[in-house]
C-alpha cells in the first residue's frame, strides 16, 4: 500500500465519512447478533464450571428403577463419602382443601441431599427442616396457580402432609422443570405413609455421594461397575453432567448463532449492495483520477481502505451493541438455565464477532470494489450511465463467488464447530436467498404491470419509485423478507406442533388418561367415569415383563459379547406390554402378518413389535423373544412388525401380545376416557377419582397441551428474538439504502414542488413506495414460509396446513408499519426543502 | 430602463425584489430592489454575469423562493404571504418551467413525465394521456413515447422537458438555462421548439441565460450587475417584429 492511497483514501472519505459509514452499517445487526451469543455461551460456560457441582447437588448420583438390593447398599458402604437418598416418582397430588389434582414430581429425600448448594424456598431455610419437622416443599407456580400458602396442606397418596416452604429454585434444574409438572419434595419418611410405592409403580431409586475428601469419580464408578449384580446401575458424575449441559449450551448458542450468522450475511449482501452503489456514484471521480495518471491499483487500494475502514467501524459498533445485548439474553433464557449467569467481557467472543464482520462485509464488498478497475478514463470527458459491475470478465465474476462461498462457508463452520453442518446450512441460506430474490424481482415485475391508469398519480409515481436508478429494491426485500421468513417458520413450526398434539383432543377424542389403575380399582373407576358424563373409550390391561433371551441367547450372553451391537437399553428395560385381538388406529403392520388369537403360552406365542424395537435389538421377522413374564417364562416369536404413531394420546406400546395369553398374568391398567363439559368437568372427574383412589395417576391431555405451548412458546420466543436481527437487518440496510438515495429523493421531491404539486401529495407519494416495499417484503418472505411450512406439514408432520392468516396479517402489518417509520423518518429531511433547490442544483 | 405594452396587463409584476442572504455572519444582498412588469405573450431574457442575481431573481418570480424585501404579483396572484402548498397551486395553474438540466424524473417514461404537471391536479389520464402525445409529437419524440429519461438523449430530454412545460398551458413559462447543456445544433433546435410554442400558445417566455444569441432572439433583454438592473431594452428582434410596444419607466 502506497503513501497516496492511504492520504487519497482519507482525503475523499473525510468530507463523507457519515456517508461511508451508512454504507457499512447494514453488518452492524449481525455482528451485534454474533457477539451477544458468543459471549452469552461463554458466561454460560464459565458458570458451569464455576457451578458444576451445584448442577448435580452431590459428585456423584447412581440410580436404579428398583429399590436398591443390599449388595448395592454394601457398595456404597465402603464409600467414603456422605450419602443421602430419594425416591422420585409421578403421582396425583391433591392440593389445598378445594382439592385440586395436579400430575406432579414426587421427590421423597433422606440425608442432606443437595450437598452442594440449596433448595431455595419461601420462606428461606425451609428445604434444611422439612425432612425432620415431616412436611413439604412445592413448586412456586402450582401454589401461586392455585392461591395456595405456606401452612395449607397437600395430599400425596394417603399421607396428608402440611406445605412447610414453596420451592424458588433447585439447584441444577432449570425453572422449565415445573412445566412437566410440580415439584413436590417430601422427607423419606413420609412415603410409607403414601402407600403410592405399589407394583407396577414407575420409581427412581437414586443415591447421593459427597466425598469427604478429593476422590477420583471416575475410578470409583468403575470400581462399582465392576462389582457384581450392578449392571442396571447407571451413573452421573458432576463431569458428565457438565459435559452434558455444556453440549446442551453448545447446540442451542450454535443453533441462535447460526440464526445471527444469517442477519450477518443479509447485513453483507446490503453492504455489496450499497458499496455498488457507491463505486457508480464515484465513477467520474475514478475516471478523472486515472485521466491524472492514477493506476488501477491504487484506485482499487483507495476504495479498498475506505470499505475497510467503515466496515470495521460498523463491526465495532455492532460490537458494543453485542456486548449490550448479552446483558439481557440470560433474561430470555432464564427459566431453562439452572443458575444464575456470571456475566463478563469476552474478549475472544468479541475479537472473533469483530473479525468475522470485517471479513464477511470485505469478502461481499469484494465483487463491487473489483468493479473500480473496469470505469475507463473516457467517462471524465464523456458522461454516461456506465454499470461498472457489467464490465467485469465472467471469469473474475464466477471466480469471485466461489471464493465468498468457500470463506463464508468456511467461517461458519469455524463458528459452529463443523464444516458438514456449514455446508448445509450455507446451501439452505443459498436456496433461501435465492428463492427471496426471485420471488423479489417476481413481485416487482408484478407491480411494474399495476401502474396502471385506472390508479392515481400518487399512487403510480409511489410505485415507480420503486424502480428509481441505482435502486435497491430486490436487495431490501430479500433482507427483510428473510426476517419474516425466519419468524414465519417458526411460529408456523409451532403451530404444527400444537395442532399434531391437540388433533385427537376435538368431541369424542380422548382427553384424559389414567394411569397405573390396579386390577382391583378397574371396574370403580369405569363406573367413576361414567357416573360423571365421561365415556370410556379404552380400558387397556398392562402387563410388565422383562426380557431373558433373545433366539435362544441369555441378555447375559448378549451383553458380553463385544461384538454384538444390541442396544443395552432395549435388553435390560422393563417391558410395559398390553394384548389384544385387533390393531388400534396409531398402528401399522410393515412386514409379516398381524395374529390376534393364540392359546396359552404353552405353544410360542406371535407377537408383534414397534420397528424401534426391532432396530434396538437387530432382530427381524421370526426372531424368538423370552420374555420373564412375572417369574414365568413365556417364549415368543416376532410375527409382525408395526409402525406406531406414539403421538396420539392413547396408550401404545412396543411389545403387542394376542389375546388369548396374559390375561390371568398380574396386571394394572390404563384408562382413556372422552369427559364432556370442558376443561372444568375433566378436572373434578379427576378430583372424584384421585380421592377415592389415590395411587391412580392422571394425565389430562389439555394440561399437557398448555405446558407443550408455554414451553414451545419460550423456545421460540429465544429463536424469534434472534430472527429479530435480521429483521433489524433489513430495517437499517433500508435505513442506508434511503440515505444512500436521498439526494435522488430530495431532487424528486422538490422537482415535484416546483411543478406545482403540495407537500401533501409529495409525502403520500413516499409513503405508498415505503409501504409497498414493506408490503413486498412480507409477501416475500411470509410467501416462503407458507410454503416452507405446507412442506414440513406435508413431509414431517402429515397434517393439512392451514395457515393462521391473522397472525400473518398482523405481521405483515408490523413489519409495513417499521418500514413507514423509518421511512417516515427520512421523509421529515426532505419536506422542508424549497422548490428554489432545483435551481440550485441545476446551477451546481 | 422597463419595457411594457401600454394596452395588456402584466403577467409578471415585480417591485423592489430584494434578497439578502447571511454569508458568513454578515448580510450579502444578492438582489437590491428590482422592479420591472412584463407584459403577457412576449419573450424576455434576464441576462448578466456570475453571481449577478438572475437564479435568485427568477426563484422569487417563480414563487420558488421568499423575498427579503419587495413583491412578485404573478398572474395577478400577489405572492406575499403565500403558504407553500399555495403557492405549489399557482405554479401548476400558471407556471411552466424548464431547467438546464432537464430534471426528468427517471422513473417515467417520456409520456409520464409530460403528464405530471396535469396529473397533479387530479386529470383524466385519458385526456392528458392524448395531449401529452401531441406535445410530444409537436416537439419531435412521437417514436420515444415510453422511453426512460437514462435512453434518451441530452437534447431529447430536454425537448421532452418542454412538452412537459407546456402541458398545463401556462401562463407564463420560465427557462434557466435551457440550451446551458447541450451543443449547439441541438440547442439552436431547442430554442426554435421553444420560440415556436411560446408563439403559437401565446405563453410568456422568461429565459436567464448567459448565451446572448439566445437572448437576442428574445422580444426584451434584462440585463442585471450585482443585484442591480444594469439595463433593460427591446431587443432589435421585438422592434422589427413589432411585436410589443415598449413604454420604459424605469
Amino acid at each position: 500500500m502506497d503513501l497516496f492511497s492511504l492520504k487519497t483514501a482519507w482525503r475523499d472519505a473525510r468530507s463523507q465519512l457519515g456517508s461511508l459509514l451508512l454504507y457499512c452499517s447494514g453488518i452492524i445487526a449481525g455482528v451485534a447478533a454474533l457477539v451477544a451469543i458468543l459471549s452469552f455461551r461463554a458466561d454460560v460456560l464459565l458458570t458451569v464450571d464455576e457451578q458444576a457441582k451445584e448442577l448435580l447437588g452431590a459428585d456423584l448420583e447412581i440410580r436404579h428403577n428398583e429399590s436398591f438390593t443390599e449388595t448395592h447398599e454394601a457398595i456404597f458402604d465402603t464409600l467414603s463419602a456422605h450419602q443421602a437418598r430419594a425416591v422420585e416418582f409421578s403421582s396425583m397430588v391433591i392440593y389445598g382443601d378445594a382439592g385440586e389434582t395436579r400430575l406432579s414430581q414426587i421427590r421423597a429425600i433422606s440425608g442432606g441431599f443437595p450437598f452442594y448448594g440449596e433448595i431455595k424456598t419461601e420462606p428461606a431455610g425451609a428445604s434444611l427442616r422439612y425432612q425432620e419437622e415431616g412436611t413439604a416443599l412445592v413448586d412456586r407456580p402450582v401454589m401461586n396457580q392455585l392461591g395456595l400458602a405456606v401452612g395449607d396442606s397437600i395430599q400425596v397418596g394417603s399421607a396428608r402432609l402440611e406445605i412447610s416452604g414453596k420451592i424458588l429454585e433447585v439447584p441444577g434444574e432449570s425453572a422449565a422443570f415445573s412445566l412437566i409438572g410440580p415439584r413436590v419434595y417430601l422427607p423419606m419418611s413420609a412415603i410409607e405413609g403414601t402407600g403410592l410405592l405399589q407394583r407396577g409403580s414407575r420409581v427412581q431409586h437414586k443415591a447421593y455421594f459427597a466425598f469427604e475428601n478429593e476422590a477420583d469419580v471416575r475410578a470409583i464408578v468403575s470400581n462399582i461397575r465392576e462389582s457384581e449384580g450392578t449392571e442396571r446401575l447407571r451413573f452421573t458424575t458432576v463431569e458428565s453432567r457438565k459435559d452434558d449441559f455444556s453440549e446442551i449450551v453448545d447446540n442451542l448458542t450454535r443453533f441462535l448463532g447460526m440464526i445471527g450468522f444469517v442477519a450477518l450475511l443479509l447485513g453483507a449482501l446490503g453492504v455489496a449492495s450499497a458499496v455498488y452503489v457507491y463505486i457508480k456514484r464515484k465513477s467520474a471521480t475514478v475516471a478523472t483520477m486515472r485521466c491524472l495518471g492514477v493506476s488501477s491499483s491504487q484506485t482499487l487500494t483507495i476504495f479498498s481502505i475506505q470499505v475497510i475502514a467503515m466496515g470495521f467501524a460498523g463491526a465495532a459498533v455492532g460490537a458494543v451493541i453485542g456486548v449490550l445485548v448479552q446483558q439481557f439474553l440470560p433474561l430470555l433464557f432464564m427459566e431453562f438455565l439452572p443458575f444464575e449467569i456470571v456475566q463478563a467481557l469476552s474478549w475472544p467472543s468479541i475479537l472473533l464477532g469483530l473479525g468475522t464482520g470485517v471479513l464477511i462485509s470485505l469478502v461481499f464488498a469484494l465483487l463491487p470494489l473489483l468493479s473500480v478497475n473496469t470505469i475507463p478514463p473516457l467517462l471524465a470527458i464523456r458522461s454516461a450511465d456506465f454499470s461498472p459491475l457489467a464490465h467485469i470478465r465472467k471469469r473474475v465474476f464466477s471466480g469471485i463467488i466461489v471464493m465468498a462461498l468457500v470463506v463464508v462457508t468456511g467461517v461458519l463452520a469455524l463458528l459452529i464447530e463443523s464444516v458438514l453442518a456449514a455446508v448445509a446450512f450455507m446451501a439452505g441460506l443459498i436456496i433461501a436467498i435465492l428463492l427471496l430474490l426471485g420471488v423479489s424481482k417476481l413481485l416487482i415485475f408484478a407491480l411494474r404491470r399495476l401502474r396502471l391508469p385506472a390508479f392515481s398519480y400518487t399512487w403510480r409515481q409511489g410505485v415507480a419509485n420503486l424502480f428509481r436508478p441505482n435502486n435497491q429494491t430486490a436487495v431490501l426485500i430479500t433482507t427483510l423478507g428473510m426476517g419474516m421468513l425466519l419468524i414465519g417458520v417458526m411460529s408456523i413450526s409451532r403451530d404444527m406442533i400444537l395442532d399434531r398434539i391437540a388433533f385427537q383432543t376435538g368431541d369424542e377424542q380422548p382427553n384424559l388418561v389414567f394411569y397405573d389403575v390396579q386390577s382391583d380399582q378397574n371396574d370403580d373407576i369405569i363406573r367413576l367415569a361414567e357416573e360423571n358424563n365421561a365415556s370410556v373409550l379404552q380400558n387397556v390391561p398392562i402387563v410388565s415383563m422383562r426380557l431373558t433371551e433373545l433366539n435362544g441367547r441369555t441378555i447375559q450372553e448378549l451383553r458380553d459379547d463385544e461384538e454384538s451391537n444390541i442396544s443395552g437399553w432395549a435388553l435390560r428395560r422393563e417391558y410395559r406390554v398390553t394384548y389384544r385381538s385387533e390393531l388400534n388406529d396409531a398402528e401399522t403392520i410393515t412386514s409379516g402378518q398381524w395374529i390376534g388369537e393364540a392359546d396359552g403360552f404353552d405353544s410360542v406365542v406371535p407377537i408383534s413389535v414397534g420397528q424401534q424395537i426391532i432396530d434396538e435389538l437387530n432382530a427381524s421377522l421370526g426372531d424368538r423373544l423370552t420374555f420373564d413374564v412375572q417369574g414365568i417364562p413365556v417364549e415368543t416369536e416376532i410375527a409382525s412388525v408395526r409402525d406406531i404413531d406414539f403421538q396420539r394420546p392413547e396408550p401404545n406400546f412396543f411389545v403387542l401380545f394376542p389375546s388369548g395369553v396374559l390375561e390371568p398374568a398380574p396386571q394394572f391398567f390404563a384408562t382413556v376416557l372422552n369427559v364432556s363439559g370442558g376443561p372444568d368437568e375433566v378436572a373434578r372427574l379427576q378430583q372424584v377419582i384421585v380421592q377415592a383412589h389415590p395411587n391412580v395417576s392422571a394425565l389430562d391431555i389439555g394440561l399437557v397441551l398448555e405446558s407443550v405451548r408455554t414451553f414451545l412458546e419460550k423456545i421460540e420466543m429465544a429463536v424469534q428474538f434472534m430472527a429479530l436481527f435480521s429483521v433489524l437487518t433489513g430495517l437499517i440496510v433500508l435505513g442506508s439504502a434511503i440515505a444512500i438515495s436521498r439526494f435522488q429523493r430530495i431532487k424528486e421531491a422538490v422537482l415535484l414542488r416546483t411543478l406545482g404539486a403540495v407537500q401533501k401529495q409529495v409525502n403520500r407519494i413516499q409513503m405508498i413506495e415505503y409501504a409497498l416495499l414493506g408490503l413486498l417484503a412480507s409477501l416475500a418472505g411470509l410467501g416462503l414460509s407458507l410454503i416452507a411450512g405446507w412442506l414440513i406439514a406435508w413431509f414431517w408432520f402429515e397434517l393439512a396446513y392451514v395457515p393462521d392468516f391473522v397472525s400473518l396479517a398482523i405481521t405483515t402489518l408490523a413489519i409495513v408499519l417499521l418500514v413507514l417509520a423509518v421511512g417516515a423518518l427520512n421523509m421529515r429531511r426532505i419536506s422542508g426543502r424549497k422548490p428554489l433547490e432545483i435551481l440550485r442544483t441545476a446551477e451546481a | 430602463m422597463s419595457a411594457e405594452s401600454a394596452n395588456t396587463i402584466p403577467i409578471l409584476r415585480v417591485n423592489g425584489l430584494t434578497k439578502t442572504y447571511n454569508s458568513a455572519g454578515s448580510p450579502l444582498t444578492v438582489l437590491d430592489h428590482v422592479s420591472f412588469d412584463i407584459p403577457q405573450g412576449i419573450s424576455c431574457a434576464i441576462i448578466g454575469p456570475s453571481g449577478s442575481g438572475k437564479t435568485t431573481l427568477l426563484g422569487l418570480c417563480a414563487g420558488l423562493d421568499q423575498p427579503s424585501e419587495g413583491g412578485v404579483e404573478l398572474a395577478g396572484n400577489p405572492l406575499n404571504g403565500k403558504t407553500e402548498d399555495q403557492l405549489a397551486k399557482i405554479r401548476n395553474q400558471h407556471v411552466g418551467f424548464i431547467f438546464q438540466s432537464f430534471q426528468l424524473i427517471p422513473t417515467l417514461t417520456a409520456v409520464e413525465n409530460v403528464m405530471v404537471p396535469v396529473e397533479l391536479r387530479g386529470g383524466d389520464y385519458q385526456t392528458v394521456y392524448e395531449k401529452a402525445i401531441v406535445l410530444l409529437k409537436d416537439v419531435g419524440l412521437g417514436h420515444r413515447l415510453d422511453h426512460y429519461p437514462t435512453q434518451l438523449s441530452g437534447g431529447e430530454q430536454q425537448r421532452v422537458a418542454i412538452a412537459r412545460a407546456f402541458i398545463n398551458d401556462p401562463e407564463i413559462l420560465f427557462a434557466d438555462e435551457p440550451t446551458g447543456n447541450l451543443d449547439t445544433e441541438t440547442g439552436q433546435q431547442v430554442e426554435s421548439i421553444l420560440f415556436d410554442l411560446n408563439k403559437r400558445q401565446g405563453t410568456t417566455l422568461v429565459i436567464v441565460t448567459h448565451d446572448n444569441e439566445l437572448a437576442a432572439k428574445c422580444d426584451r433583454i434584462i440585463r442585471l450587475k450585482a443585484g442591480k438592473i444594469e439595463r433593460d431594452e427591446l431587443t432589435a428582434e421585438a422592434t422589427s417584429a413589432e411585436a410589443v410596444t415598449p413604454e420604459l419607466n424605469a
